[in-house]
């Protein structure tokens, strides 16, 4: 792995970093309830606002939080154009073929890349700043009331964050596949998307044999270190500081004044 | 420490002739060091995934610091009593942040969270990779890797340590730097279980188990065993280049006093006999 995917955690000791984890991903839920129900230039410049200082707070790299939605350029030209062209029918700037870009679809355009945007940060602002087991606890947390309907929360909260760590073991895997096959003939650059996609199809099988021999071994191991599925972990106590409080209190002040003023 | 009796196991069950382990005995005593010797299917990592009850017992006994590995109620004093390291180093990461990984064991044995900090920096101290708390185990060297993976097990202060052919996967210098780990931890008092096939790594052994077919074939001191042909020669495995060079010379007419096992033995000989 040359470089880190953002979104990895990247260690820190800023306010956001001693945030408690499940406060953080309550505050993130409530910020993107804000953000889907944005309609008007003040409320994204409100959020534009909050991201920034929140940026500042975290202390993080401005790469580490940007470089995921620059790394996604092409998409969000791809909704951008969708938006313009296809949003209305109605009251077009012109008609060709399926083709109508409309002002109406022109400002649905900005919306939704902006939000999408929005989004992307807020969640790269999450990750970033906690650690991954600690996620698992802020899952085990949030996820508690299912226990109610008797579902092995602490394993699905434990099967969740170990999914995540091994996305980039993963990538990794299915590169060095592929340059096996590449060095054995198979062809991955061609241009036909017909062809492409039936040369990804061979990749599958190894990947996934792959993952199910990790999967095997990393459940040997944590047995081994004593893990006990269904107890233990999660029974970490999280103190919750004022400054948690302070935390939701805001984003939940924020998220109301999105709903019901702005 | 660990007193193996006539154990017994196969992979696949009834009807299924083929034994992986067959009558397999071997005592390790506290703080010993022992290395255990043998090729691809000879049934040594089933013996190290018995000695940390992850499998069922199917036959003979097997007791570890007194407990016994069938009887499920010690299941948790055993794993915490006898660590175990894989061969794999990206496989036994739980968490993207060294510090958490070494936590998970901890918390997993109720260790209070106060002590957690203290134990997770000596036991990077004591594998060499203080500092390295916050840095990512997937983007440190195999050596580094395996290292941590070593602390992880350490953290939770068991009084054996299996070591399932942790250089297995390394380069020479990870290689390196995880055998000089594990010799000073032998130093310190562990005791020591190391699977291997790599015939170099018994040298530093107190004790050398040749293993083969599922049943111990030989034991003794590394100068006996690594320097006796027959044996090695029925386990199918090469000696040590110094080993055979001594053989060699022997064959073409110079006679060592001492069969040397590292290099610098066999230099020193090879001198003195000049």
């Amino acid at each position: 792995m040359s470089v880190l995917p953002t979104g990895l955690y990247q260690p820190g000791q800023s306010v956001l970093h001693r945030l408690c984890p499940w406060v953080k991903v309550l505050c993130l839920l409530l910020l993107l309830v804000a953000v889907v129900t944005t309609s008007t230039i003040w409320g994204y410049v409100l959020l534009a606002v909050l991201c920034a200082c929140l940026i500042v707070l975290s202390k993080l790299q401005l790469q580490d939080v940007f470089s995921s939605a620059w790394r996604l350029r092409w998409f969000f030209a791809l909704i951008f154009l969708m938006n313009v062209c296809f949003f209305s029918p109605d009251d077009p700037w012109v008609e060709w073929w399926i083709f109508t870009p409309s002002y109406a679809g022109l400002l649905q355009a900005v919306h939704v890349v902006l939000r999408v945007f929005l989004l992307l940060v807020m969640s790269n602002l999450l990750t970033a700043t906690t650690a991954p087991l600690a996620m698992t606890d802020a899952f085990h947390v949030l996820l508690s009331p299912l226990k109610l309907l008797r579902l092995p929360v602490g394993q699905i909260a434990m099967i969740l964050s170990v999914a995540m760590q091994f996305i980039p073991t993963l990538f990794e895997e299915a590169d060095a596949i592929q340059k096996a096959q590449t060095a054995r003939g198979a062809r991955f650059d061609s241009r036909k998307l017909t062809e492409k996609a039936a040369a990804v199809l061979p990749l599958a099988v190894p990947i996934f044999l792959a993952a199910f021999k990790r999967a095997d071994e990393l459940s040997l191991a944590m047995e081994a270190r004593g893990y006990r599925a269904g107890s233990g972990m999660g029974g970490r106590s999280q103190h919750l500081a004022w400054r948690d409080g302070a935390a939701f209190v805001l984003c939940a002040a924020l998220c109301a004044v999105q709903l019901f003023i702005l | 420490m660990i007193q193996a009796k006539d154990l017994t196991y196969s992979y696949r069950f009834e009807g299924s002739k083929y034994k992986t382990l067959d009558g397999f005995t071997l005592s390790v005593r506290s703080g010993e060091f022992v290395v255990i010797l043998g090729h691809n299917g000879s049934g040594k990592t089933t013996f190290a995934r018995h000695c940390n009850a992850l499998l069922p017992m199917q036959g003979g006994s097997l007791t570890v610091s007194g407990m016994d590995v069938g009887n499920k109620s010690c299941l948790w004093d055993i794993r915490r009593t006898c660590g175990m390291v894989f061969q794999n180093p990206d496989n036994q990461f739980v968490s993207s942040v060294v510090e958490e990984d070494l936590a998970f064991g901890l918390r997993n044995f109720g260790v209070p969270e106060a002590e957690i900090p203290l134990r997770i920096e000596k036991a990077l101290e004591t594998v060499g990779m203080s500092g390295f708390e916050k840095r990512s185990p997937h983007l440190l060297s195999g050596g580094q890797k395996q290292r941590i993976a070593i602390a992880g097990v350490l953290a939770v202060e068991p009084e054996i340590l299996v070591l399932d052919e942790v250089t297995a996967m390394l380069d020479p210098q990870g290689r390196r730097e995880v055998l000089s780990t594990v010799q000073r931890l032998h130093e310190e008092g562990k005791t020591i279980v190391m699977i291997s096939h790599y015939i170099e790594e018994a040298v530093l052994a107190d004790r050398v188990v040749m293993v083969h077919d599922g049943r111990v074939v030989d034991e003794g001191p590394p100068a006996e065993i690594l320097t006796d042909m027959d044996v090695l020669r029925r386990v199918g495995m090469l000696p040590p280049v110094t080993v055979q060079a001594y053989y060699d010379l022997k064959a073409a007419g110079v006679k060592l006093d001492l069969c040397p096992l590292t290099m610098e033995a066999l230099v020193e000989e090879l001198c003195r006999s000049h």
